[in-house]
């Protein structure tokens, strides 16, 4: 069981080793990082059939839990240990200039997206919040052109602000409550964080950790990013990056704030963000950017989704974020061989037709076209939108509602002109040197978004079940503290 | 197995064998007898039909707590045979000389057979839903499915394929927020529980219910004010697809209308709905806009110098008649407007192949640029002139009956202004069709068309059944009516008492075998009289004088451009483009809003402030 | 109602037309020369022009519409007729009634437009082009009235119309009850029949 450590101590480990295994022996340094990362693929797959559904908690360096830290490992947590792991492997930076760089960046990534996810306790959120910026900096600049320079540029210093406020917020719930381990901060918040102050301190981490989550009015760096750095980075940064900050405020939300105020505080910043996201990719003329303005209003859609009471909008908020986990990350790589002008690209399509049907059946699905996965995850939205008697989940059913239809019609009109026989018969091109390596890494993608509408039925009854089990604080509480007493 | 799984998994199977044999030329062929495979399906479920049970699919889906499945009642029943008979005819129409020369243009014929089956297989599966989830999935399917077949042509088809997809698809997010809604109030999706639920919603919430999914329904249907993208997308489709598309896309719009709103919410709910200020209720809102969707588009396509577009919005004209006699109500109105469904789809396939057969030859539909292919292409003639008679609604064909039915039912109900409207409409459609087969077929032949033959048999032979069809079905609409009325008895509608050739009233009856009798008989003796005249002299187009010149093979003119011209004159102020500046308009302020969102992600001071915003606040809170 | 007299009626009821309109025509040829203070033709001359049209001896054809056409005006006018009851005869009134009758009307005009139209004469088409849009202007009064007369009937039944205003006396004529009405319809008729001022 507590092999689930080693899903973040070994790629860390790695991290530090490959650049100078690279050195010695650039076959092993090529290799080590996907072994690493398959191997501790191979670690979590055994934790989960090993936990048979039970959550359970892992004391570490021997400090029982409130004073130590611990990790506590739930369905969903692993699921996003398991994801995070998968996708890292998926889109890894095979071919590279920077080639050691890249690769160590990745694992740091790797390792503390994992240990984001296992973490118990506000301080580790923190510190591996912190770790995945580092990395995630380097990453975006790892192109070295001037303009991810200055893309970079503009991600630190909203990320390094957004730090400041989730420090900010942290440091008020330490000292309305004294505690930091999140078992014990679920007891305590009813009475203690219950308060205006509370309130802020929310607020406050949900602007800090929502830089990385795309949240409306601190995703300015959002289309400058993916629109330089590299299409796997890009992926990485909206697939899986944005849905670890989400899972962060998700695990606050059910375990610290359970007023409505903060709910609505989300539900309110995720409308603008799906709003002015769908609204600015409308009118984006190049593909990365028109790809990063939609991730930001999805991103949107997902806060909305979580920002639904009880167990039916985590139910709703996992099944968006895995589905955009899925299609996002496709359609990065796709546009990896679309870069530029979008008005340039007409008969791409024509002239790779796999490659332009892939992006077909993925826009299909991010417009939620039934029966494809994306309409059902809508679905749970929807359903759990109108079933809430309050009526600003009323308006956002409606704002989602008019945000696909400005999707629809943005993304259509890109894939209309990818099928239009170019004017001067010259064909766009493919740019990239590793075409073939990014078809097939979407393809790998659409089989399962494919496989996904196939087993519909048993996927959304675990999923479900993964909800309810991350939606219940007192089975957090119970877990942490009566493990530690066996300890 | 039962016939609805036959016929779901066989049309299922026509899109496979599309899929894989569409490129080759005898996909046409193959297409065509899966089509008539697919019929028999149905037929061989019509005694059940016939007996008011429906015919359930096997398979049901049960996904996050909504059961789904599928059944086939006298509603779909009706509605499914008018759209396999509209794909049969096209893929025949397609099979032959058409596809082959569609493929030699540059044509995709691969991505044509693929998308007509699809749209076949979708509607099919739309037509069966069994509850509203199911209703949701096979409306975008069909939605996509239409979509595709649109953009086949390329070029501007695209253009008004994507203007409907926005329609379209802001037409479904309303649909969805309506059934999200009824299932926030019901629990489920299913039929029943709707229909129990129905009654304890608040009058807002029923006026929001109906708002969301008519309108949304409207979008297919091409009512007013969702009407502006029908006529390019389906003028602009390759000939086959335009037939189908004429023929009974826009009805399934008219499917889910009866079903959810007359079926489930039910029209004396809508009675009850009035709108405030106003003498009117929800149901006078529907005729009326019934009657200016009659309107409107019928005196635009009066005004269309091409061909296909001129179908294409009588086409949307032609819907309002059947709303209108659905809205109606009672058992002659409903049934005017669903055999209107039936009647509509064969002139409007007819016609639109008649088009297509002259493009076909002469290729072009530019209605100044055809004249006298009567003589060339007589069969062709012989068929639009069917079609016209039938969608102008003039006995003997099967259009006059439907239209009798919808007048009959506004005298009944005391609807002058709405009787009004619907016969002003018949007029436009008389003129404007008028126009289609005199400036085709009629005055002189052009010099660069003498050498026109007529259309192939492939094409030709559609187009004759098609005609037998029109008038067999106009001298004997019982034939017909008798499944209008077991639609109407599986809808909850008032049953029409029909006859074999129409309908026996206390108030007026219609036997349209006497009617067409005496018709003919009278044209006997017109023949008689015409004939005994003695021998007439068969004299050339040129053999003539116009305004005491003689008309020489130098000068020929053929009178087409601006036909109407006195009318015009008159009526043009009233042409303002209203819909259109509308569209534009909020496209307009769509794009505003979308440059004031890039402005605002371009620059990263707001989130600076924003910051600064949120450490003043935090500090007030804390001190 | 037998069989054989039904048909009788069917052949009976168009001569009966027939007549009357060969001597609506006559009266309207003679009022009109008598306004012009002329003497107007005589007695036999509809039957004349009917004798002279056959003798005729160049009958030019412009294709086959342009005979059908020719056919379809005389026949819609027969078949209308049958469905127009005359004193004593009813024919088959009842089968169409009222709507029917104004739409079988319509058909000869169709035919005749049909007709003109393959005569491939410019001047033709000008012509139907006006005849279509004058039809738009007087059909439009006239389904009012026929509307109206339906109401107020409650029928369409060309047959139980006459019964109802018979039954009911000269007070429950129908030009009595709703005199604006008729004068509309006689005004919608005037184009029909297109005389002067249409």
């Amino acid at each position: 069981m507590s092999t689930i450590v080693l899903t973040v101590v070994l790629p860390l480990l790695a991290a530090f080793v490959v650049p100078v295994l690279c050195r010695v022996s650039p076959l092993l340094g090529r290799l080590l990082g996907p072994l690493t990362l398959a191997y501790a693929i191979l670690l979590t797959l055994q934790v989960w059939l090993g936990m048979e559904g039970k959550p359970f908690s892992i004391a570490l360096g021997g400090f029982q839990p409130p004073l130590g830290i611990n990790f506590y490992v739930d369905r969903l947590s692993l699921l996003f240990t398991f994801l995070t792991l998968v996708t890292s492997l998926l889109l890894w930076p095979w071919r590279n200039e920077t080639e050691p760089r890249q690769y160590a960046l990745t694992l740091l990534l790797a390792a503390s997206a994992c240990g984001l996810a296992l973490s118990g306790d506000l301080f580790n959120i923190y510190v591996f919040y912190e770790l995945i910026s580092v990395a995630s900096f380097g990453l975006a600049a790892a192109t070295r052109s001037g303009a991810a320079f200055a893309a970079s540029l503009r991600y630190l210093i909203l990320s390094g602000l957004g730090s400041v406020l989730a420090l900010c917020g942290i440091a008020i719930v330490y000292l309305q409550t004294g505690s930091l381990n999140l078992a014990q901060l679920s007891q305590l918040a009813p009475e203690a964080l219950n308060t205006p102050l509370g309130m802020s301190a929310f607020a406050l981490i949900l602007l800090g950790v929502g830089v990385k989550g795309e949240l409306f009015p601190v995703n300015s760096w959002v289309p400058e990013v993916y629109a330089a750095a590299s299409s796997r980075v890009s992926g990485l940064l909206a697939g899986l990056v944005s849905k670890l900050a989400v899972l962060v405020i998700v695990r606050l939300l059910v375990l610290l704030f359970q007023q409505e105020s903060a709910l609505h505080l989300m539900l309110i910043l995720g409308l603008l963000g799906a709003i002015s996201g769908e609204l600015a990719a409308w009118r984006a003329k190049d593909m990365n950017r028109m790809l990063a303005f939609s991730s930001i209003g999805q991103l949107g859609v997902i806060f909305i989704a979580f920002s639904i009471p009880g167990e039916t909008g985590l139910f709703a908020g996992l099944a968006l974020s895995l589905h955009h986990l899925l299609v996002k990350p496709g359609l990065f790589l796709l546009a990896e061989r679309w870069r530029g002008s979008l008005a340039g690209l007409r008969g791409a399509g024509l002239a790779s037709p796999v490659a332009g049907g892939l992006f077909v059946l993925l826009a299909l699905s991010l417009v939620g076209m039934p029966p494809l996965p994306g309409f059902w995850a809508k679905f749970l939205l929807f359903t759990g939108l109108a079933a809430q008697p309050s009526v600003i989940y009323q308006v956002a059913l409606g704002v989602v509602l008019l945000s696909i239809v400005i999707e629809a019609n943005y993304l259509f009109r890109v894939v209309m002109n990818l099928f239009q026989p170019a004017e001067d018969n010259s064909a766009a091109v493919i740019t990239s040197s590793h075409g073939w390596l990014n078809l097939g890494t979407t393809f790998l993608l659409s089989v399962l978004l494919i496989a996904g509408m196939l087993f519909m039925g048993p996927l959304g009854t675990w999923l479900e079940g993964v909800a309810m089990q991350a939606a219940d604080p007192v089975l957090y509480f119970d877990t942490v503290f009566s493990v530690s007493a066996i300890h | 197995m039962t016939p609805l799984d036959e016929l779901l998994l066989f049309s299922g199977l026509t899109l496979v064998l599309m899929l894989l044999l569409g490129r080759f030329s005898y996909a046409g062929k193959v297409a065509t007898v899966f089509y008539g495979g697919q019929l028999l399906f149905l037929v061989k479920m019509a005694n059940r039909i016939v007996d008011g049970a429906t015919v359930p699919f096997s398979l049901q889906v049960e996904l996050f707590g909504q059961q789904m499945g599928w059944r086939f009642d006298a509603l779909s029943w009706f509605f499914a045979v008018i759209t396999l008979g509209a794909g049969l005819l096209s893929s025949w129409y397609a099979s032959g000389e058409w596809g082959e020369r569609f493929r030699r243009r540059g044509g995709n014929l691969w991505l044509l057979h693929v998308a007509l089956a699809a749209n076949v297989f979708s509607m099919l599966i739309l037509l069966g839903s069994g509850d509203l989830l199911a209703l949701f999935i096979g409306w975008e399917l069909v939605s996509w499915a239409s979509f595709l077949l649109m953009a086949v042509a390329g070029g501007r088809a695209v253009q008004a394929a994507m203007r409907y997809i926005t329609y379209a698809m802001s037409g479904a997010m309303a649909i969805l927020a309506g059934i999200v809604l009824l299932w926030s109030h019901a629990g489920g999706l299913q039929y029943g529980q709707i229909i129990d639920v129905i009654p304890q919603l608040s009058q807002a919430q029923v006026w929001l219910l109906v708002g969301l999914f008519g309108s949304g329904f409207a979008v297919k249907m091409g009512l007013l004010p969702f009407h502006l993208w029908q006529a390019a997308a389906y003028a602009e489709t390759p000939g086959p697809g335009a037939a189908f598309f004429g023929a009974i896309s826009a009805r399934m719009g008219l499917y889910a209308i009866i079903l959810v709103l007359v079926q489930l919410i039910g029209l004396a709910r809508l009675s009850e709905l009035t709108i405030p200020f106003t003498f009117l209720d929800m149901r006078d809102l529907w005729a009326w806009i019934a009657v200016l969707t009659i309107i409107l588009p019928t005196y635009t396509a009066l005004r269309q110098s091409d061909a296909r577009y001129l179908l294409a919005w009588h086409g949307i004209g032609q819907g309002g008649y059947m709303l209108l006699g659905l809205v109606m109500g009672d058992a002659l109105g409903s049934a005017g407007g669903l055999l209107h469904v039936f009647n509509y789809a064969t002139n409007q396939a007819v016609l639109f192949f008649a088009v297509f057969a002259v493009m076909f030859r002469t290729g072009t539909a530019d209605l100044n640029k055809l004249g006298g292919l009567i003589t060339r292409m007589p069969i062709s003639f012989f068929a639009m002139l069917v079609g016209i008679i039938g969608l102008a609604g003039l006995p003997p064909m099967n259009g006059f009956v439907s239209k009798w039915f919808v007048y009959r039912s506004l005298m009944i109900e005391g609807e002058p202004l709405l009787f009004l409207g619907a016969i002003i409409g018949t007029l436009g459609t008389i003129l404007s069709v008028y126009k289609l087969i005199h400036n085709t077929f009629l005055g002189q032949l052009r010099v660069e068309h003498v050498d026109v033959r007529e259309a192939p048999w492939s094409m030709v032979a559609p187009m004759i059944i098609l005609m037998l069809l029109i008038f067999a079905t106009g001298v004997a609409p019982g034939l017909v009516l008798d499944w209008v009325a077991l639609v109407q008895s599986a809808v909850g509608l008032p049953v029409v008492a029909n006859t074999l050739g129409g309908v026996e009233l206390a108030s007026g009856s219609l036997d349209m075998l006497w009617v067409v009798g005496v018709l003919f008989a009278g044209f006997g003796i017109g023949a008689l009289l015409f004939y005994s005249g003695g021998r007439t002299r068969q004299v050339h187009q040129l053999d003539n004088y116009a305004g005491g010149h003689f008309l020489t093979a130098e000068t020929r003119y053929h009178y087409s451009d601006n036909f109407y011209a006195g009318l015009m004159h008159l009526i043009r102020p009233w042409y303002r483009g209203s819909f259109l500046w509308l569209e534009s308009t909020l496209g307009s302020l769509l794009g505003i809003a979308a440059s004031l969102m890039q402005r605002l992600y371009g620059s990263l001071h707001p989130s600076i402030y924003l910051l600064v915003t949120v450490v003043v606040t935090l500090t007030w809170v804390l001190l | 109602m037998s069989i054989q007299i039904l048909l009788m009626e069917l052949i009976l009821m168009p001569l009966v037309a027939f007549v009357v309109g060969l001597f609506m025509v006559l009266m309207l040829r003679r009022i009109g020369a008598k306004l012009q203070r002329r003497v107007g033709p005589p007695m036999m001359q509809p039957l004349y022009d009917i004798v002279k049209l056959y003798g005729k001896k160049t009958q030019i054809s412009h294709g086959w519409m342009h005979d059908i056409g020719i056919v379809m005006a005389v026949g819609g006018y027969v078949a209308a007729e049958t469905l127009l009851p005359v004193p004593g005869m009813d024919g088959i009134a009842d089968k169409g009634g009222l709507v029917t009758l104004v739409y079988v009307m319509m058909i000869p005009s169709l035919g005749l437009a049909l007709g003109v139209g393959q005569c491939a004469n410019p001047n033709g088409s000008i012509g139907i082009a006006r005849a279509l849009t004058a039809m738009l202007a007087y059909d439009v009064p006239f389904v009012i009235v026929v509307f109206g007369v339906a109401w107020y009937f409650g029928t369409t039944n060309l047959v139980d119309i006459i019964a109802i205003q018979q039954a009911g006396g000269v007070a429950g004529w129908g030009a009595i009850a709703m005199p604006l009405l008729a004068i509309a319809g006689l005004f919608a008729l005037q184009g029909h029949v297109r005389q002067a001022a249409f």
